[in-house]
């Protein structure tokens, strides 16, 4: 080999092994941070829900601090490089979508787009080819949300909430009827994208229990009795 | 409630388009590979001239124990396609056309997609190289062959599979230097690319804990590295020109070695050879005439052998 190729080539790796280590440094941070909202959002099922906009209050400082940590990813990372590194940050961003998701969901009751998701997380639209939070990741993010709502669906009944999982019912059929119009191909997201049946079955039984007693209001439970026994 | 509906549905109607998208140029981009590899043959038998004559050498199929070893990793080659390769290596066609697919940020997102392909022309472009000009192709001269008329790159050249792909050449070589063994004055050649696949295997050897499957590719490189060796062993050593001995003495021994011996006991016969004295040039006969009937069945080729070699037999 020629000695001065040698020696591009040693450099090229040399400097891409400096930044992996330097991406690697900030992507720990960042990770400690979505694992903290984890933590914090997980305190959601034993949380009777006069106290949830309270905890959700403290969520939100940690999902504005990842917005310092989105700007120094996006500085390192070169132009049009943002595929190259992606896969050293895709679990914490997923995290941090799923944390962003489900506090606006607590809040409102409402599906954050991605476009939201992404304003939250401090990503800007000219990050693209740097540091974006793709469509992909959103939608696990979506997935982990309603994985956490089939849970929450059975824990508030359990703290005497016999309205939430109606709720929940809704909006997670919603986001389902969502996830069928996609053509998936057989990967993660597909397998994950199963998993989502699985949530629907255990809220409807949640649904069910809770309609069968007429512990909801009266308006709703006949309509989901039907819905489930079909 | 039920008007959320209609933002999830729309929200979703964009997300479809997006993975569409992204699946259907996925798949694109994983067929560039294909078109590179059956066109080859095409091109050739369509009686297009002839690439570089020095690879006119005829193929030398590897022993079985070689084809068992190295099935997966390496299917035999036929010498058309290794000089469609080589065409191929002048003409980055299904690379060239794809290049607005992989433009921008596309490129890092598809690469693992193209980089069977790109590794593939990578081998091919560097064979080339090394036939012209005895070197291995530099890195920025691969990415002069990605680049447009101006000079501007299609997408960046990863180093890795700049260094896997021509780690992939050394297989290509040892093909080529066992080859070469049958022709007339072959073996030195033989010996020439085995001096030069030594130094690549050195000069890789750094690279591999930087870069995944480089230290796969260094073993299939050192197997090479060695077949390349046991062949060119079968140079004669450096003894002073005796004359001839009668024919039919020298012709006997040599062959029936040969015939019966896979290649790692060429050193064998190099070494025995020089208890004959033969000179080169008998010796590069009786290779070339051996392997003419190697690919011939076991008793077809012993009894070619034998006709040429009639002394032998009485």
């Amino acid at each position: 080999m020629d000695p001065q190729d040698l020696d591009l080539i040693n450099g090229l790796l040399d400097s891409d092994a400096e930044l992996r280590e330097k991406l690697k440094e900030h992507i720990n941070d960042f990770d400690k941070k979505t694992r903290t909202m984890v933590g914090m959002l997980n305190k959601v099922h034993s949380t009777p829900s006069s106290e949830i906009l309270a905890l959700l209050d403290t969520v939100r400082p940690v999902i504005q601090s990842c917005q310092e940590t989105t700007a120094t990813l996006a500085a390192l990372v070169p132009p049009n490089q943002f595929w190259r590194w992606k896969d050293m940050w895709t679990n914490s961003l997923r995290s941090a979508a799923f944390s962003a998701l489900f506090v606006e969901y607590l809040a409102s009751g409402k599906l954050l787009s991605l476009q939201d998701a992404n304003t939250q997380l401090g990503i800007k639209e000219e990050w693209k080819d740097r540091f974006t939070l793709g469509v992909e990741d959103y939608l696990h993010g979506v997935i982990t949300m309603v994985n956490e709502l089939s849970r929450l669906a059975v824990n508030a009944v359990t703290l005497g909430d016999f309205e939430a999982p109606i709720r929940i019912s809704v909006f997670v059929k919603d986001v389902f009827a969502g996830f069928s119009m996609l053509n998936l191909k057989n990967d993660i997201l597909r397998r994950r994208f199963d998993s989502l049946k699985y949530d629907i079955k255990k809220i409807e039984e949640v649904v069910y229990d809770v309609s069968l007693r007429k512990l909801a209001p009266s308006s709703k439970g006949p309509a989901k009795e039907t819905k489930t026994q079909e | 409630m039920a008007s959320d509906a209609a933002p999830i549905t729309s929200l979703f109607d964009a997300f479809r388009a997006d993975l569409d998208d992204h699946n259907d140029r996925r798949e694109r981009l994983i067929k560039v590979r294909q078109p590179l590899l059956p066109r080859t043959p095409r091109r050739t038998s369509a009686g297009q001239p002839r690439c570089d004559d020095r690879v006119q050498t005829r193929y030398l199929p590897p022993p079985p124990h070689h084809q068992r070893k190295h099935g997966r990793l390496r299917r035999p080659r036929d010498p058309r396609r290794r000089r469609g390769q080589q065409k191929a290596a002048r003409d980055p066609g299904p690379l060239q056309g794809h290049a607005p697919e992989l433009a921008g940020d596309r490129f890092w997102h598809y690469q693992q997609n193209v980089s069977p392909g790109l590794q593939e022309y990578i081998e091919a472009l560097s064979f080339a190289h090394y036939l012209e000009h005895r070197s291995l192709i530099t890195y920025a001269a691969v990415q002069r062959s990605l680049s447009d008329d101006v000079g501007g790159p299609y997408f960046p050249l990863p180093v890795s599979d700049y260094l896997l792909g021509l780690s992939d050449l050394t297989g290509e070589l040892m093909r080529f230097a066992i080859s070469a063994i049958a022709k007339r004055g072959g073996r030195s050649k033989a010996s020439e690319v085995c001096a030069f696949v030594r130094g690549c295997k050195a000069d890789f050897e750094i690279f591999t804990p930087h870069i995944r499957d480089l230290s796969k590719k260094q073993r299939v490189t050192s197997q090479s590295l060695q077949k390349i060796e046991e062949g060119a062993s079968f140079c004669p050593p450096a003894s002073d020109p005796a004359p001839c001995p009668s024919p039919a003495a020298a012709c006997a021994i040599p062959v029936v070695l040969i015939r019966r011996l896979p290649l790692t006991a060429a050193y064998a016969i190099a070494v025995r050879t020089s208890e004959y004295d033969l000179p080169p040039d008998l010796l590069d006969d009786l290779v070339s005439r051996h392997v003419s009937g190697y690919g011939l069945d076991e008793g077809d080729s012993g009894r070619g052998l034998g006709a040429q070699t009639a002394p032998r037999e009485r």
